[in-house]
């Protein structure tokens, strides 16, 4: 593949612990520039954990990350550079309840990025339209339901412009029905060409949008695989006790 | 459906009619005091209990009292020994602040009815009860007549002055502030906490003073401030410098990582000094990226916390002094250290409480968009907790109103002491039931003022849609 000659994410025989809970055991992977990568693996495997390492929301206490040539290390520049760089979507939306979705979105970009009021709002005004809500902006998150405020949560990740984004769940915190709207939001990112790394369930959505997935389970990465490849003939037995667990029901 | 059992069943949805609930007052009654035997029972104990404590308090106070106790001293309870013809400025001030509350109230508040209906009660009771006293002033001796010519109709006149600047300049400012909104409501909202910091120093100067005997404003020394005039003076800058002390102390209490190590702890390590170093190293480290800090604001915390008011006040009035070795310092200013240095620890601990109840993933988006430590605190964290903390602060500010009282263990005469004061003079002994009733009704208004302000604040702008708690 040409595209993995050029990787924006590496990582090196990373470990962390929680208390003597050996959360995650030598990961090591690259993610080239523009790839799509789907992460699943049951819960507990260090997924989530995982991918919060990558923006430093946990610190990972062995080995090496390197985002877009910068490695992560304590020193706080490092972190805020690197943080303003990956955009992040949580399960629990996490918006600020106390600003309007226009403030949401706006905030980041005006007091990191410096922007101007009158253009960041420009900016988020376009977003709004791209995730297809833009009369919401001056709603308080509380007033949407959650399938928009997800997506205001994706526009406001989008308003620092960011090279990666890490999805977290994004859908599991959802109404069935409200799981559609998030998800073609993604589609559409996707084939946008930005990088993205999702720790999803949805198989369907892994399978139509990844260019690689990731199967975790127990801290460990246990099968790399193209999406026809994991889903019509993964390697290992655990891959195929998963999919057999989660495509049965 | 087939399966349906309700006794609607086979009517189209649009002609079922909802369920008549049984209105009006008997049914009211009927519901709530006297459902059970055993509620109807409770009802008409506390009714008669009530009841007979009511009747006798507005016996006494109508038909009993000698109010004259406050008529003739009512300047001294207000203001202290300020000097009477400088009262002036009092009033300006009281007349500024009470308007600029107004003109907050329309902007943010609202008014319901039962508000408007209480001061427009308020206002013909004090503007009609000495009106009538002329009336009924021959009445014989010994009837209610005379005791309303006599008794009440001086004290209501004298308190209706008062009153009417309070109540006429607040709902002047309500009116203005409404306006106001009409035209631009942020614009309206920003200029006035603009006058809100600029209206504050300039009472302090109105009251205070600043030139010689002769001049514009002359100075009045602080040990001539008493009554309701300390009270609020007290209160009011120990309120406002405790609250930014206090978010500091709680944000150095919550400082530093949130990663806690754990000590663990082999079989009999306190025999091994090794683990004594190790369990002492990772208390330390525990204590986050600022551990001196982190460890200043405990202990100050926990020690304001555990000793009394009164202690403080003691320490501040002798210890400071002899410390400093410097007696100048004048002692309402003492106190107003003392007390602020005591509320800020109680405040840190409420807003420590409100930054405890935000869910942790609000501090974790606004890393992850790459926002500082102080900016996330400034933009996120704080205003939330402290939207949650409004009931528990504004229950702390009153009681730091009516803590004021202690001062008088120090000498100084605000509300409660000047009171003692009064009743020590000879011709007042014994008048102590209709002072400390009269005090502790100034309490009750203001206290009761504040806590309905903060309750507007809880209910107005983004406070409505939080979803948190």
């Amino acid at each position: 593949m040409t595209k993995r000659d050029n990787p924006i994410i590496i990582v090196r025989d990373v470990h962390k612990w929680y208390g003597d809970f050996h959360a995650l055991r030598g990961i090591s992977m690259e993610v080239s520039q523009g790839e799509v990568v789907v992460i699943c693996g049951p819960s507990g495997s260090g997924k989530s954990t995982f991918i919060r390492t990558i923006n430093r929301l946990e610190e990972h206490e062995r080995g090496d990350i390197i985002v877009d040539g910068i490695r992560l290390t304590n020193d706080v520049r490092n972190i805020a550079a690197i943080r303003s760089e990956i955009g992040m979507v949580f399960q629990q939306f996490n918006l600020f309840p106390h600003l309007t979705v226009l403030q949401n979105i706006t905030l980041a970009p005006i007091w990191v990025r410096k922007r101007p009021r009158r253009e960041a709002e420009k900016i988020a005004f376009e977003l709004l339209e791209r995730v297809k809500i833009p009369e919401q902006a001056h709603k308080y998150p509380g007033q949407l339901s959650g399938g928009q405020q997800q997506r205001v949560a994706i526009a406001r990740a989008l308003a620092m412009q960011p090279k990666i984004m890490l999805f977290d769940e994004p859908t599991s915190a959802l109404d069935p029905e409200m799981i559609k709207e998030v998800l073609d939001v993604m589609r559409e990112l996707a084939r946008s060409g930005l990088t993205m790394l999702v720790v999803t369930h949805e198989m369907g959505f892994a399978r139509e949008v990844a260019d690689r997935i990731v199967f975790f389970d127990r801290g460990e990465i246990v099968e790399e695989n193209t999406p026809d490849g994991f889903f019509h003939a993964p390697k290992t037995d655990r891959a195929k006790q998963f999919l057999a667990n989660i495509l049965s029901h | 459906m087939t399966t349906a059992t309700a006794p609607t069943e086979g009517a189209p949805a649009s002609q079922v009619t909802r369920p008549v609930i049984e209105r009006g007052m008997l049914a009211w009654l009927r519901q709530n005091l006297f459902r059970t035997p055993f509620d109807a029972a409770l009802t008409i104990i506390l009714v008669v209990i009530g009841g007979s404590l009511l009747t006798q308090f507005l016996e006494w106070s109508i038909a009993q009292a000698d109010w004259t106790v406050i008529t003739t001293n009512f300047r001294i309870l207000m203001q202290g020994t300020y000097p009477a013809e400088q009262g002036n400025r009092l009033g300006l001030s009281v007349a500024l602040i009470t308007l600029l509350a107004g003109v907050s109230w329309g902007i943010w508040g609202r008014l319901f009815r039962a508000t408007a209906f209480a001061f427009v009660g308020g206002v013909l009771i004090f503007v009609f009860v000495p009106l009538a006293a002329e009336s009924l002033a021959d009445s014989p001796r010994g009837t209610f007549g005379a005791y309303v010519s006599g008794q009440l109709a001086p004290l209501f006149s004298l308190l209706r002055d008062p009153v009417l600047l309070l109540v006429g300049c607040l709902l002047i400012g309500y009116g203005i502030g409404c306006f106001a909104k009409q035209i631009n409501r942020k614009r309206a909202g920003c200029y006035t906490l603009i006058a809100w910091f600029i209206a504050i120093p300039i009472c302090f100067i109105l009251v205070r003073g600043f030139s010689d005997a002769d001049g514009v404003l002359p100075f009045v020394q602080t040990n001539r401030w008493g009554g309701l005039l300390l009270t609020f003076m007290l209160a009011f800058v120990a309120i406002v410098a405790c609250f930014p002390l206090g978010i500091l102390l709680a944000l150095g209490r919550m400082s530093g990582g949130t990663h806690k190590l754990a000590f663990k702890a082999p079989p009999r390590w306190w025999l091994n000094p090794l683990q004594w170093l190790h369990a002492l190293s990772i208390w330390w480290r525990n204590l986050g990226n600022y551990p001196i800090i982190k460890l200043l604001c405990i202990i100050y915390i926990e020690f304001l916390r555990g000793v009394p008011l009164v202690t403080v006040f003691f320490t501040a009035n002798l210890i400071v002094p002899l410390a400093l070795g410097d007696n100048s310092i004048d002692a309402v200013l003492r106190a107003m250290v003392a007390l602020t240095l005591f509320e800020a620890a109680y405040i840190a601990e409420i807003v420590r409480g409100g930054l405890q109840a935000l869910p942790p993933g609000q501090l974790e988006a606004a890393k992850a968009l790459g926002l500082s430590p102080m900016q996330a605190t400034l933009f996120i964290t704080l205003p939330q907790a402290l939207r949650i903390a409004i009931p528990p602060l504004v229950g702390q500010f009153i009681t730091m109103f009516k803590d004021t009282s202690l001062v008088a263990i120090i000498g100084l005469t605000e509300l409660l002491g000047i009171s003692r004061a009064v009743l020590a003079q000879s011709e007042f002994i014994g008048r102590h039931r209709e002072l400390y009733v009269f005090v502790a009704i100034v309490y009750f208004v203001f206290s009761y003022g504040m806590s309905y302000a903060a309750r507007q604040l809880e209910s107005s702008g983004s406070g409505a849609f939080r979803k948190i708690g």
